[in-house]
Parts: structure tokens; sequence; C-alpha cells
């Protein structure tokens, strides 16, 4: 390809001459970067919801209640030597009714008629950083499972097992539709420029008879698809941007309570996406130019 | 060194063309010689187009060889065709002129694909065209020129990149006989300057206004070649 002022200029002058043709591809273009944005943006979001909620993830590991003091600390050493473990706090049952009559103050009078305590002594167990997935979590629990001393362990399976499977089929979802969109895309752009090469077939063939080589002739074509594909995807990426604004505007005001602040899509994920929709652009260029001139 | 004498640019053994089972050109062998001006002449239908249209290889030949420069045709690859078209330098009967673009970039188009700068473009573009008498109308577009007007930006995109050797179909045909004059003495320069002229014509005052080697051709034969 070659990019100089000349071949600009005649790019430019095509898409002056055909603006529906060019309308229609960077509208297309603009479309398809705002679905598969918005799918990145939920994404990214809650991934970092999830990464949240992992961060304060616990298991609380309930003990026997006939068993001796030094039991219980073998058994919270034998825990803390785990390697996905960070830490092992022992809490008694007392301290357990406690916890529980603060974080439920309205319900206080019941707990105070209690005779007896009905929660055991437990252990809450903290894991390392790196070793929260639900994998390692649920390993964990069934080694601590096999302890004498202790009579059940929980970590909130049912619902960290289905947000993580909404994660997965989101993130599952955005590449699915990023390469579904990818290739319509492609397939968009790449019968616009066969319109625009049928459209200066004639002119084609007079280049050629006066010397015009095919990469001259390709040129502005290919600048033309690369700018197809540029300002389509930042005409997409800033439509996303104004909706998110809207709709975080609004949503913060209903939500305030969130655990995460909804964030847009990151300047590094924005980049690739700006450059799959140039590579789209460019890539519709190539199959056509390709065949045509092959036919030519 | 004579005409006679130099090495043939263009060599043309046995060749025919058909057009389905329509005859166009038949047997013709003919030598072109570096500098030569040639006039093809004939009826309407006799295959001048054609014989030319073989030349820059806008055809094929069905059979016969057929060189340019020694270089074989019929062995040339489609995507080194450009560089034999840079040879040519091709006046065509219906002018060929982009109608998108204006004269002055119709006829830049031949040297910017050939990767000149700018400033010598600008500068030999600039030339050639007040050379054919069209300079004024640099910024306009084909269409809202005369037939004359475009005949003369056909030429001078023809002779813009010196070429080897001009092809030539009817450069004269919708001139008037100044203008007709103009163009002619231009092709003559580039020609005494040993460029190869070759040109189709059915006009009689021209082959008899200039002394040229002359190739009749009739239903597709050649049927008289003159020095």
């Amino acid at each position: 390809m070659i990019i100089n002022s000349s071949n600009f200029k005649r790019s430019l002058n095509d898409i002056k001459n055909n603006k529906f043709l060019h309308a229609v591809t960077f509208i297309t273009i603009m479309l398809s970067i705002l679905i598969v944005g918005t799918f990145v943006l939920f994404a990214s979001n809650a991934g970092e919801l999830l990464d949240s909620w992992k961060s304060g993830i616990k298991v609380i590991v309930y003990l026997e209640n006939n068993i001796s003091s030094s039991e219980k600390d073998r058994t919270r050493l034998e825990i803390r030597d785990f390697e996905e473990v960070e830490d092992v706090l022992y809490v008694s049952g007392e301290k357990g009714l406690e916890d529980l009559k603060n974080q439920m103050p309205r319900q206080k009078a019941i707990f105070e008629n209690l005779k007896i305590n009905p929660l055991p002594d437990s252990l809450e167990v903290y894991l390392k950083k790196d070793k929260k997935d639900i994998g390692v979590i649920e390993n964990l629990a069934a080694k601590i499972e096999k302890f004498q001393s202790v009579t059940e362990v929980e970590y909130g399976k049912e619902w960290i097992g289905r947000f993580v499977k909404i994660i997965s089929f989101s993130r599952l979802a955005a590449i699915s539709m990023g390469a579904v969109f990818f290739m319509v895309t492609v397939f968009i752009v790449a019968n616009t420029v066969r319109l625009a090469l049928y459209s200066r077939k004639e002119e084609i063939e007079i280049m050629k008879l006066v010397g015009a080589d095919d990469r001259f002739i390709k040129s502005p074509f290919y600048i033309q698809g690369i700018l197809h594909g540029f300002t389509g995807g930042a005409g997409g990426l800033l439509l996303l941007f104004i909706l998110f604004f809207i709709f975080s505007s609004n949503i913060s005001h209903d939500f305030s309570s969130l655990i995460i602040k909804i964030k847009f899509i990151s300047f590094k994920t924005l980049l690739s996406i700006l450059f799959c929709s140039t590579l789209v652009g460019w890539l519709g260029c190539y199959i056509s130019l390709k065949q045509f001139l092959r036919n030519t | 060194m004579s005409i006679s004498e130099s090495q043939p640019i263009v060599r043309m053994f046995n060749i025919y063309k058909r057009y389905e089972q329509m005859p166009a050109l038949s047997d013709i062998s003919i030598d072109i010689n570096q500098g030569e001006l040639i006039f093809i002449t004939g009826p309407s239908g006799a295959g001048k187009t054609t014989l030319l249209k073989l030349l820059y290889m806008a055809e094929t030949a069905t059979a016969g060889q057929l060189l340019i420069g020694g270089v074989n045709l019929s062995r040339i690859k489609p995507s080194g065709l450009y560089l034999l078209r840079r040879k040519f330098g091709i006046i065509f009967q219906d002018f060929k002129l982009i109608p998108s673009m204006t004269v002055f970039e119709n006829v830049a188009i031949v040297l910017e694909a050939s990767g000149e700068k700018k400033k010598v473009i600008d500068s030999k573009v600039s030339k050639i065209l007040r050379n054919v008498g069209i300079e004024d109308k640099k910024n306009l577009y084909p269409p809202s020129l005369s037939g004359g007007e475009q005949q003369r930006a056909a030429v001078a995109r023809a002779v813009i990149g010196e070429p080897d050797i001009i092809i030539a179909d009817e450069p004269t045909g919708s001139l008037d006989p100044e203008s007709a004059k103009i163009i002619m003495d231009l092709l003559r320069e580039f020609n005494e300057k040993g460029t190869t002229l070759i040109i189709a014509t059915h006009s009689q005052d021209l082959i008899r206004q200039s002394r040229g080697r002359v190739i009749r051709l009739k239903k597709g034969q050649l049927v008289e070649d003159l020095l």
C-alpha cells in the first residue's frame, strides 16, 4: 500500500462521490462496535464485581462440640498449613452469636430469648489472593471436610458457582458476538468495496492501460477501508461512552450502595477494539481487491 | 544509425486473432524498428485497432508470436504487465479519460503510477498541457471539455511518460485542422527524438503529410507494407 497525498486525495474524492455507500459502511462498523463494546463493557464490569466478591470470600469451618481446645488448635494449624490458605481465625460459639446479634440488631430479642447457644465453635479460613477460584475452594473444602473434628464446611458454593457461570457466559458471549460481528462487518465492508470497484471498473482498466500496477490501484481502497474501520470504530466507542455516561449517571442514584463503581472499558481494551475495527476495514478491502484484480 | 539498421523493437510472427470464430487478423508478420513512424491504415473492420490492442496486451493473439523489445508477450505474467505498458504511450480512439479526475490528474496519473515526485509531476504536466494548448483547462473534468480538448488531454497523457513507443488510434480524428497540426507536430517531435510512433488512421491526408511507413490492412490481412 502506498500512502501519499495523491492516493489520500483519490480516497477522499471517492468517499465524496459515493457518500451513501460509504455512510452505510461507516454506520455498520459503528453499530457493530457499539454492540461488541457493550458486551465487553458488561463482561469487564462483571469480572471486576466477581473479583471484588472473591476478595471477601472466606470458608467457614464448623467444629464438633465435644472436642478439646488442643484438638481445635491442631485443626486450625493443620488447615493453616494448606498452601492455598492465607490465615485461619478461631471463632468461639459465643463470639459467633455476639457477631450475629451485631449484624442483625432488629432480631436482637430473638437471640436474647435463646436458652442455649445454637452456634458451634468455628474457624474462618482466609484464602491467598491467587487461590480464590471456585475449583480451588471446592478442593480445599473437600480436604477440610475429611477432618474428624469438622462437622460442616460452608463457602457459599451456590452463589459463587452461579455467578462464575454468569461471568463465563458473558465473556463467552462477548467473544462470540465479537467474532460474529467481525465476520459480518468484514463481509459488509468487502461488499461495499466490491460495489465501489465495479462502479470504477472502467477507471481501473484505464489505469492499468497507462501502466499503473496493482499496488497503485489498490492503495486508495485500502486507505478507504482503514478510514472506515478506524472512524467507524471510534464512532461506535464514542456512542458507547455517551450511552454509558447517561446510564451510569442514572444508576449511581438508584444503586449508590453497589459494591463496585461501574467503570468504562479500559484504555488498553479501547485501543484493542479500535485496532480490530481498523483491521476489519483493511480485511474487507483485501478480500474484495484480491478477487476483483484477479478477474480483471 | 538509420532506422532500417536498428534492432526491431516490435516483432510479429504469423499473428492470428479470432473473436469466437470470426477472424480479425490473419497471418500478420511485421518488424518495427526503434524510432520508426508507422501508419496502419485500411477500411473499418480491417483489424487496425485489434493490431494495436495486441501490442499493449489489451488482447492476446490466438496464434503466433509477438515480441516487444525482445520480450515474448506470451511469457509476460499479468502481474508484470504494467512494466510492458510503461513502455507505451497510448492514445485511444475514445480517449479513455477518467471522468472523475481533472485534466491535470488524468495526465499526472502516468507519472504518479511510476512513483515520480510531486514537484516533478507538477512541472512536467504543466509543460505538456501548455504544449498541447489546454493548460487553462487543467482543473476541468473531461465531460466538460470538447472532443478536441479531450483528444489533446489524451495525447498529453500518452507522451508525458516519455515512452519508447507511442500508439495512437485515430489521434486527429476529432480535431479541427489546426488542432490536428499541433498534435501531429508534437507526436513528430517525439518521433524525431527516437520514439517509435504507430498510428492507426483512416486519414490519407495525415499519411501524405508525414513521411512514414504505411501498413495497409484489409479484412484482417496485410495487403501492403510501404516504406
